[in-house]
């Protein structure tokens, strides 16, 4: 049994373009939020920006500030955290970056995620399905 | 598995792009609060519909991206 996620047409200055959106629920101390992050095999975790990690209850001093590397020399200050994720009925610990500025995209990244599922993106149907690994019978 | 959650169904059908650089909290397949910080947009929803479970994505600005980022080690 797979999920099933879709692409939403985005209005660019140029033209219109087609991203991959997930439905994901995040958990923190009994806060529970749903988001619609971009689905992105390129990176390498999973991207929160500042106010999300916010309404999470996370606070800065308890974690040290590592640094994520975009495009060129660009630079994006994160803390590393784990939180419990729910995508479709799979529900897993999960590390995400929170960014410790506003202005990054929300992200779905690798870590966590692209393990524990077979991901096709079938970008000329407008679909990208999620199946969980559980249900190859291969251990992990 | 289709999930059909119609917040979700609603989001991607539709122009957001008045929102621009916002977070937008979605309920009910409308547009039910908007702003810069997504702790304060959620806050305005639970206070009004505290049971509620509003879908929160962000807009992005009219931009074309490559997203990726790297963990420096």
């Amino acid at each position: 049994m797979h999920i099933e996620f879709r692409y939403r047409s985005e209005r660019s200055r140029t033209k219109t373009v087609l991203r991959p959106v997930a439905k994901i629920v995040l958990e923190n101390q009994g806060i529970k939020i749903h988001l619609s992050p971009y689905i992105d095999s390129g990176a390498d975790l999973s991207l929160l920006p500042l106010s999300i990690g916010e309404a999470l209850g996370f606070v800065r001093n308890e974690h040290p500030v590592i640094e994520l590397s975009g495009i060129g020399k660009s630079k994006v200050a994160i803390i590393e955290r784990e939180v419990l994720m729910t995508i479709g009925t799979e529900r897993f610990s999960c590390h995400i970056g929170w960014a410790l500025i506003e202005e990054v995209p929300l992200l779905l990244g690798r870590r966590d995620v692209f393990e524990r599922f077979e991901i096709i993106f079938r970008e000329w149907e407008g679909r990208v399905l999620f199946r969980p690994k559980s249900e190859d019978g291969i251990s992990h | 598995m289709n999930l059909s959650d119609p917040d979700y169904e609603w989001y991607l059908q539709s122009d957001l792009s008045s929102y621009e650089g916002q977070w937008v909290a979605i309920l009910d397949q409308r547009v039910v609060a908007h702003g810069a910080n997504a702790k304060d947009v959620l806050e305005q929803v639970l206070k009004d519909r505290p049971e509620s479970t509003p879908l929160l994505v962000k807009v992005l600005p009219e931009e074309l991206f490559v997203f990726f980022f790297f963990k420096c080690i």
